[in-house]
């Protein structure tokens, strides 16, 4: 008989003044421990995955193998958990790719995007398309993509029925950041207004030396949804909401009780020659408070994970919990109900996939489901 | 532990041979800066990637080579 780790939270709904508050019970299930082979294929569970989601296949993950260069799948199913190894990516021909950061499934082969560029399917070829081509772009010096999406954590770039991609591009003079639509099937490219915090400012670490320029991941999150993208920061609790139809622009701010709403401010008195020094300066700023990006999870909610940064060398996993309307319904402390939580927390369609904080062995995936349940 | 090995000999490879775009893992702050002094030197303009340092908490270094106008 399995074992579970059952915490309830009585929390509160917090919100914005105008928004009526009222108390909701959710409670966190967290199944035991689940393992998963995966020396046929050849990852390694000591490394984070590179990982794209599937819209249309919630159970699965695709997870981009750097020793075969093959896209695998990861079906969750428990106990009958299985990794396939799936087709190769080549590093160069028609159908290769030499690198790239994120990678999404479509119209029955990928869409995979680099620094400034997409590939797309086409007639059984990748075609890549070089954004620094569109006027629209290089004319306002926007050069590169931003990084802010984790690669373990998917990035859903994607607006499948509509056939658009939403970026953010940046920059590299002046910092500027941009919301971007390319639409595939018309190959053009949109700016969309969008204004993002000021505070984003002064959480740039830089290092410059002649003509590089070395950052802080500091940069903003970004995923599509059914007609609108969500918009969020790994430094402050500040997200937006950007209705498509509509154009227009949510500002949300939910409060905590158990963690703060923003990284300290990176000590800027430091000597800008040593690149010793950024990296103090850098480190310290990474290892405080970050937020993640926001998930869906099953029909009914969202969440995001916030680790709490390191305090006395602990660093607690936090979750966040809302409902469709981004009203927050509460929040917990996930590392203090099960210690072996790791830091990648992934929807599997309504629970979520975590990765334990310990592998038994680089051939063995050991990980955990989450269920949330609101009464 | 051969995989993570094979990554630590990945790592200390060269950007001479390689295209400066993706992740590249790291382990420590020499490595690091090495990384950063070789992309200096051999990275091209509109180069853009990301440093992991495995050995530090996954410590990330966000490299941008200024494109030419």
């Amino acid at each position: 008989m399995k074992r579970t780790i059952i915490c309830s939270a009585l929390v509160f709904l917090l919100g914005c003044s105008e928004e009526k508050s009222s108390e909701q019970l959710l409670k966190f299930e967290i199944s035991a421990k689940y393992s998963v082979n995966l020396s046929h294929v050849g990852l390694s569970s000591m490394r984070a995955f590179h990982i794209a989601l599937v819209e249309t296949e919630p159970n699965l993950f695709l997870i981009f193998n750097p020793f075969s260069r093959t896209i695998d799948s990861l079906l969750i199913d428990g106990e009958h958990t299985k990794v396939t190894q799936g087709i190769e990516i080549p590093f160069e021909g028609p159908n290769g790719v030499e690198s790239f950061n994120y990678f999404i499934p479509f119209r029955n082969h990928f869409i995979f995007l680099d620094h400034n560029s997409v590939y797309l399917p086409d007639s059984g070829d990748l075609r890549r398309v070089d954004f620094s081509r569109f006027p629209l772009l290089r004319n306002e010096n926007l050069e590169d993509i931003t990084r802010g999406n984790s690669l373990a954590d998917g990035f859903d770039f994607l607006d499948y029925k509509n056939s658009k991609i939403y970026l953010i591009f940046e920059s590299f003079t002046n910092n500027q950041k941009q919301l971007v639509s390319y639409d595939i099937s018309k190959n053009e490219v949109e700016l969309i207004n969008l204004d993002l915090i000021k505070e984003m400012e002064k959480h740039i670490i830089t290092y410059n030396d002649a003509g590089i320029k070395v950052e802080n991941p500091y940069h903003p999150f970004l995923k599509v949804e059914d007609n609108f993208l969500i918009i969020s920061y790994p430094f402050s609790n500040k997200f937006h909401l950007y209705h498509l139809l509509e154009k227009e622009q949510i500002n949300l701010e939910p409060k905590s009780k158990l963690f703060k709403n923003e990284k300290s401010l990176p000590d800027k008195n430091w000597d800008n020659s040593s690149f010793i020094n950024y990296m103090e300066i850098s480190n310290a700023w990474q290892d405080d408070i970050k937020f993640g990006s926001f998930f869906k999870l099953g029909s009914s909610l969202y969440y995001r994970i916030i680790n709490g940064g390191k305090e006395d060398e602990n660093s607690n996993n936090f979750i966040e919990v809302f409902d469709l309307d981004f009203n927050k319904l509460g929040e917990t402390d996930l590392s203090k109900i099960h210690s072996d939580l790791g830091d990648n927390f992934l929807p599997i369609g309504s629970k979520i996939f975590v990765k334990a904080k310990t592998q038994s062995d680089e051939d063995i995936l050991d990980f955990y489901l989450i269920s949330i349940d609101k009464n | 532990m051969k995989k993570i090995f094979c990554v630590f000999v990945l790592s200390m490879v060269s950007f001479i041979a390689l295209p400066c775009a993706g992740t590249w893992n790291a382990c420590g702050a020499q490595d690091i800066q090495d990384m950063v002094q070789d992309a200096i030197t051999n990275c091209g303009p509109g180069s853009n990637f990301v440093i992991v340092d495995l050995c530090d908490d996954n410590h990330e270094y966000h490299v941008r080579v200024r494109a030419i106008q």
